[in-house]
């Protein structure tokens, strides 16, 4: 049904373009685009992190393809995956392990765009507790919830070091009052972060988990089976609006900060511009691959996700997963 | 010139030149003894080589100051040349000329 | 250089620089020292009013860690009932101001996700309401835990249970929006029975709104002001608001690229206590050099810091150093027209001088002479100079006179040596006519003219009248004196008389009114050119030399006679002789006799015969004969100057004429 006025509509708006000829200025000449109202969450409060989407609404990228977007910020209380499942959004971010736990666990989503393929994952500890990492044995290490421990469980477990996991929720206090030897710290956000509470890099033992093999892919547009079952192009149409998005961040940084501040300020999120900026060249650099690198935006590859599984089933996260195919959509996927 | 009183007698010695740049000093030591009152004069000429008409002069007006206040000059001691002026002059006609100082002091 | 300057100047300019060095050390000196003073001040009252507001707020915490932990221990009920447990957190914000809010929070698994919670949207320190109104009634009172809520995932309820010690929170955003920035005081409570270590935190939380009045209404001056960071450096009380919350003095000192900014960040977070120079803390950019006094507040663990811009605090300084300067400047030009003035009763006075010596040297003595005014060096030297400007007036005039004196002197000679010129004959031959004899004279007079005369006329055809004279004195006097003498001669011989009897006569005449005492030598012999008889008379004169023709000179012999104008009623004797054809009749005066050399030597009367002698011999002419004997006595006198007139007369019998 929805594909029908879909094509309906841009028939009508390549005719209604041919009849009135050019149309310069600011204009955007869609108006008579018929458009899909859809909704996307955000895994968490307004930051860089989630500049593509916020640049793609603006800049139209969504509209082109016929998007009437909606962005409905995350936050504590918010769980996007839930929001999916519940109905109250058409797509949603996530982070890969976090929707491989769901999905083990029956929710029925699909991954449409594997936006961050590099793993961002720090272990950032005390350097005067923690030199190195055999240090990491019964030192206090507060680790977020179950999904985003896979990777460090599993570090910890080749490393043959065994600490005492404490819980991490949303901020890093614990760790920087000195109640914790080391906290988990995404490179783009909480490490910064700790650098301007005013500790030094040179206090820091900083380990990362991609450097040391259980680097796995993180952000990704997630929809409902159904949804992309349903309506494939429309997952194609949202996956590379958001893309595009990206790609114009990537161009265009300062812009991209100047409108995640705006965004921020609304949430009344305490942030600044200097961190955003941070933030979001981390984010690019983990999007965009670099010549040694192998992803490509946008795809989840196979290699990738048995890896990730694998790791998860072995830390006993979770039982099983689906299979690449069922998990990643079609337009996701790496050639075979 | 050396001026010697014995008793009432002034005696002068002459200088050496009785001549018109020494004629004037002379006259005026005269006359300033006979301002002083002196009258009895006598003129020692043992010094004295030259008399020039100038000291003639003088010795004519002294002489002539003299007698008209009643006083008396005596010459003595004179060389050959000068007493020659003198004579030639007639002047020693005119003045007392003795041979010697001695003599002089006691023709009065 | 400074030497070509006038005085006036010269002096202004040595005594400014000197003043002007002076006053430029005791400025610079004085400024420094009063700047390090006002420094000193201002750095021990900015220290003061850093103290005293840290003070302030650390009351404030103090005051909230006392009520929860007061609230702490009352909760120890091994069950809390919801009642009292909602009824305890409202009293506790109901009774105390300081608190915004007081909450419970238990272990949500073992209490059941209770978490009673009380808070008051006005008050005094609490909201966003600006007046003070204690509204007890307007405490909320709500359950954190509602709903399912997972309360335990705030820091609040973390940190001390993880820590097991009280903690303060970070500052945070109250949760369901607003301003309202809270921070946290949470105290972990184990109650009497529990398993688990903490059973519950207590909280105590502070709205920050009042700290930002507090910091507003603090006096840093009018470029001053104040920021409070938290323990992470995050700021809570910032001019700006745009920083609150959002930024960290660390994330502005990396904007800027700052590492002395992070520096003390580190410094102020790690609770010390300090006062520095840094580039300002008001916006993202640098602004200017500034001074930073930063405390702690120690129960909460914040840092107040306190900006005040290095210009406000030199202010005062610089003000004073311009108030200094102005006042320098003043006094150097009060010094400047002072100094002129001084200069200028020294130069007025001396360029008055100056002026009167150019009249003076010009000639002009009469030229005014600047008043001597006082008594310093410039008066002495002023009535020195009228002094020396009437010495030389007076000298001038002596000068004039005795130049005149001279003058007069000069023309009196030079009139004497007219008289005595114009007495005696000089043209030769005398008497051309007559060959029978040859005569001739010659009067050289010195130069101050001394009365010599000669003369000769004939009496009748037959005689010759010769006379040769010498007058006493010098001068005009002894000229006139000759030229009464000759009148009277010539007169008294054309009356016939005989040489005794003339010179009798002149005699006579002259020594009747003789005050000076002058007197004349003479020589008188008239001639019988018949006979070749010469009768004469002397007046106290030379005899002259009787030279024959075969050269045998003689003096001819005395005849008794005073000089003329001795003494009146004088006798006069006379004498003869004979002249044979070619005999001479030598006449001189005493300046040929007594001529002298050198050495005084004369050349005497022996010599005159001897060279008379060898002049006459072979007849030579009188001329001849006068001219030898001028020329002997010129040798003789070799170059010594004439004192006296050289007077000779040579006469030659040459036989009758037939």
């Amino acid at each position: 049904m929805r594909r029908a006025v879909l094509i309906l509509a841009a028939v009508l708006c390549a005719a209604a373009a041919l009849g009135a000829g050019l149309w310069s200025g600011v204009h955007k000449a869609d108006a008579a685009v018929p458009t899909s109202r859809v909704r996307l969450v955000l895994q968490w409060s307004p930051q860089a992190q989630f500049a593509g989407y916020y640049l793609a609404l603006e800049k139209g990228f969504y509209r082109k393809e016929g998007l009437d977007v909606e962005i409905i910020p995350g936050g504590p209380a918010i769980d996007s995956l839930a929001y999916l499942q519940g109905g109250k959004a058409e797509f949603a971010t996530a982070f890969l392990s976090g929707a491989v736990t769901a999905a083990a666990s029956g929710a029925r989503i699909v991954d449409v765009c594997q936006v961050v393929n590099r793993s961002n994952l720090l272990l950032v500890a005390h350097r005067k507790t923690v030199k190195d990492r055999d240090d990491l044995h019964g030192a206090r290490v507060t680790l977020w919830g179950s999904s985003f421990r896979a990777a460090y469980l599993g570090y910890f477990q080749a490393a043959g070091v065994k600490p005492t996991i404490l819980p991490q929720f949303f901020s890093v206090n614990l760790f920087l009052t000195g109640g914790a030897d080391a906290c988990a710290a995404m490179s783009y956000n909480e490490y910064e972060t700790i650098i301007q509470s005013g500790v030094d890099p040179g206090d820091l033992t900083v380990f990362s988990l991609r450097d040391n093999g259980f680097g796995f892919p993180e952000d990704g547009v997630y929809t409902t089976s159904e949804t992309a079952r349903d309506d494939p192009d429309l997952c194609r149409a949202f996956a590379q609006a958001s893309l595009q998005g990206w790609a114009y961040c990537r161009a265009h940084p300062s812009e991209a900060v100047d409108s995640v501040m705006r965004h921020a300020r609304e949430a009344h999120v305490p942030t600044n511009a200097v961190h955003q900026r941070w933030m979001l060249e981390h984010i690019l650099a983990s999007i965009y691959p670099g010549e040694a690198d192998a992803w490509k935006p946008g795809v989840l590859s196979r290699v990738d996700y048995e890896r990730t599984r694998a790791v998860m089933i072995g830390q006993g996260l979770i039982e099983s997963a689906p299979s690449y195919e069922t998990f990643v959509e079609k337009g996701a996927r790496s050639a075979p | 010139m050396e001026v010697e009183t014995a008793g009432e007698v002034t005696l002068v010695t002459l200088p050496a030149r009785v001549d018109t740049t020494s004629a004037g000093d002379v006259e005026a030591e005269f006359r300033g003894m006979l301002d002083e009152g002196a009258r009895k004069l006598v003129a020692d000429f043992a010094a004295n080589e030259y008399v020039s008409s100038a000291g003639l002069r003088v010795f004519l007006s002294v002489l002539k100051a003299l007698e008209k206040d009643g006083g008396k000059m005596v010459l003595c001691s004179m060389q050959p040349f000068v007493a020659d002026v003198f004579e030639i002059s007639g002047f020693s006609g005119l003045f007392t000329i003795v041979a010697s100082r001695e003599e002089a002091v006691v023709a009065f | 250089m400074l030497r070509s300057l006038p005085i006036a100047w010269r002096l202004t300019v040595l005594v400014l620089l000197g003043a002007g060095i002076v006053l430029g050390v005791v400025s610079l000196v004085s400024y420094t020292s009063a700047r390090d003073l006002l420094e000193k001040q201002k750095r021990a009252e900015f220290a003061a009013a850093t103290a005293a507001t840290a003070n302030r707020i650390d009351v404030v915490g103090r005051a909230v860690e006392k009520i929860t932990e007061g609230l702490a221990v009352t909760v120890d009920d091994t069950e809390p009932a919801p009642a009292r447990a909602r009824a305890m957190v409202r009293r506790t914000v109901r009774d105390n101001d300081e608190l915004y809010a007081a909450g419970i929070g238990y272990e949500p698994a073992l209490y059941d996700n209770f978490a009673p919670y009380a808070y008051d949207p006005s008050g005094q320190y609490g909201g966003t309401a600006t007046n003070g109104s204690s509204g007890s009634d307007q405490v909320v009172v709500t359950d954190l835990g509602k709903d399912g809520r997972a309360y335990e995932v705030g820091d609040w309820y973390q940190l001390p249970f993880q820590t097991r010690h009280a903690v303060w929170t970070e500052p945070y955003y109250q949760e369901g929006g607003g301003d309202v920035v809270l921070a946290t005081y949470a105290v972990p409570v184990h109650l009497r029975d529990d398993k688990a270590p903490v059973s519950a935190v207590v909280t105590g939380d502070i709205s920050l709104f009042w700290l930002r009045r507090l910091l507003q209404n603090i006096d840093v001056g009018d470029s001053g002001y104040a920021f409070l960071i938290s323990k992470n450096g995050t700021f809570i009380a910032h001019p700006d608001p745009g920083f609150i919350m959002n930024q960290s003095i660390f994330s502005v000192a990396a904007a800027r690229n700052d590492a002395q900014l992070r520096a003390i960040g580190q410094k102020m977070t790690a609770g010390g206590s300090g006062y520095v120079l840094f580039d300002g803390l008001r916006s993202m950019k640098a602004d200017g050099a500034s001074w930073l006094a930063y405390r702690p507040v120690a129960s909460t663990g914040w840092s107040l810091g306190l900006v005040v811009s290095d210009s406000a605090i030199s202010a005062d300084v610089v003000a004073l150093n311009r108030i200094q300067w102005g006042i320098a400047l003043v006094g150097i030009a009060a010094l400047l027209v002072i100094t002129l003035l001084i200069a200028g009763t020294i130069t007025r006075p001396i360029r008055g001088l100056d002026a009167a010596t150019h009249a003076l040297a010009s000639g002009d003595l009469g030229a005014p002479l600047p008043k001597a005014r006082g008594r310093d060096e410039i008066a002495r030297l002023t009535s020195s100079f009228s002094q020396m400007r009437d010495d030389l007036e007076r000298h001038i005039d002596e000068l004039r006179e005795s130049t005149a004196v001279q003058e007069r002197m000069h023309s009196e000679l030079r009139i004497a040596a007219g008289i005595q010129m114009d007495l005696v004959p000089r043209t030769f031959p005398a008497f051309p006519e007559r060959r029978d004899l040859d005569l001739f004279a010659t009067l050289v007079p010195a130069r101050e003219v001394g009365g010599d005369f000669y003369d000769f006329v004939e009496v009748d055809d037959d005689r010759l009248c010769m006379a040769i004279a010498d007058v006493s004195g010098k001068g005009v006097p002894a000229a006139l004196l000759m030229a009464v003498g000759r009148s009277f001669l010539r007169s008294f011989v054309r009356e016939g008389g005989s040489p005794a009897e003339v010179v009798r006569a002149l005699n006579e005449e002259i020594a009747a009114e003789n005050e000076a005492s002058m007197f004349i030598t003479m020589f008188l012999a008239v001639a019988d050119m018949h006979t070749g008889e010469v009768r004469y008379a002397s007046a106290g004169h030379n005899p002259p030399f009787h030279v024959t023709a075969d050269g045998a000179a003689t003096q001819v012999p005395r005849v008794r006679g005073v000089a003329l104008g001795a003494r009146p009623g004088m006798a006069y004797d006379e004498g003869t002789l004979k002249m044979a054809p070619g005999d001479v009749l030598f006449l001189y005066t005493d300046g040929v006799s007594e001529a002298m050399d050198a050495d005084n030597v004369m050349f005497t009367e022996p010599r005159i015969g001897e060279e008379l002698a060898t002049a006459v011999v072979g007849g030579a002419s009188c001329e001849s004969v006068v001219q030898h004997m001028l020329a002997a006595v010129r040798s003789h006198a070799d170059g010594v100057e004439q004192f006296d007139d050289v007077t000779m007369l040579a006469f030659r019998y040459l036989g009758a004429e037939e």
